[in-house]
């Protein structure tokens, strides 16, 4: 299985899926018109990666800004990830926010209501970055 | 014949960030976000303040965006296309988001329904609704997710003024003011 690797663009976000230490991480904005198109492929390689997925799988997501299509995209993403926890493999989500981003708090509390995987709420404060 | 001062004048007393009208496509919006970007980065705006006002921008955009793209290839919807608007401005520590774009009667009834559901909305019913309209089988294969109107009203405390207004048979105005603060 082949992992990704996307650059991000002032509209897409950085994608880095290694199948081989079962870290993935998506980060930066994700702002697309048409987030079909991006998260397509991303879905369906978890759905590969979930039928064969390593001892322990990380997903992390450090987003500084998400439209609402993207939304309904991470969370088809933390689907895919809840199917590969409930299988019974061991897997963890990580959720960073800025410390003064209210909302991205908001949204990760928000998922975390949704999906039954663990998710890990980071906390990172910028200014002293 | 065009007041030079006057213009100035209302540029400078409305704090105006940004003023634009026309018809959107997907670089000019990325060009919008960068601009304000950049500009409230250099700015002494609070992160979470910052990160308001682009989210909501973006959302506002990409709303007029899916909508009046539908008829970029119609001549007769032109006046439609062109109709976007949106400005910018600053008012000590709030930010006032005003924009907008011309509908079509059906829009209108529709627009006007999807309100009447989430305008009188407590903030935690809000809340509930969002994630439950996030929550669902299928993803959209093409454009917004329809949670835009949502995402504007929770992001923003619920300082929305949402309205319409009837410029002849064929169009109404709608248009959202937002405070972020």
């Amino acid at each position: 299985m082949k992992n990704i690797e996307i650059s991000g663009t002032s509209k897409t976000p950085d994608v880095s899926f290694d199948p081989e230490s079962g870290l993935l991480e998506i980060s930066g904005r994700s702002i697309p018109e048409n987030s079909y198109q991006f998260y397509e492929p991303l879905l369906s390689w978890l759905d590969k990666y979930a039928s064969e997925p390593k001892e322990f799988t990380l997903l992390s997501f450090k987003l500084d800004y998400f439209n609402t299509s993207s939304s309904m995209y991470i969370l088809g993403i933390l689907k895919k990830m809840e199917k590969i926890f409930l299988a019974g493999h061991k897997s963890e989500v990580k959720w960073y926010y800025d410390i003064d981003d209210e909302d991205m708090l908001q949204t990760g509390e928000d998922l975390k209501q949704i999906v039954k995987i663990p998710i890990e709420m980071v906390e990172i404060d910028q200014e002293q970055v | 014949m065009l007041d030079v001062d006057e213009v100035y004048n209302i540029l400078n007393e409305q704090n105006i960030l940004l003023a634009h009208r026309g018809a959107l496509n997907g670089d000019l919006i990325d060009v919008i976000v960068q601009l304000i970007d950049s500009k409230l980065a250099y700015s002494q705006v609070r992160v979470r303040v910052k990160k308001k006002v682009v989210n909501i921008l973006v959302e506002c955009l990409q709303n007029s965006y899916h909508y009046t793209s539908k008829f970029h290839e119609d001549e007769e919807m032109n006046r439609l296309v062109e109709s976007p608007f949106l400005i910018l401005s600053q008012h000590n520590d709030a930010f006032f988001l005003f924009t907008g774009n011309f509908v079509t009667p059906d829009r209108l009834n529709y627009l006007k329904e999807k309100l009447d559901k989430i305008t009188d909305l407590s903030e935690e019913e809000l809340q509930a609704f969002y994630i439950q309209s996030l929550n669902k089988d299928t993803l959209p294969t093409s454009g917004g997710a329809g949670l835009g109107l949502v995402d504007i009203l929770r992001r923003s405390h619920r300082n929305v003024n949402f309205d319409f207004k009837q410029i002849d048979e064929h169009y109404s105005l709608f248009t959202i003011l937002i405070e972020i603060k």
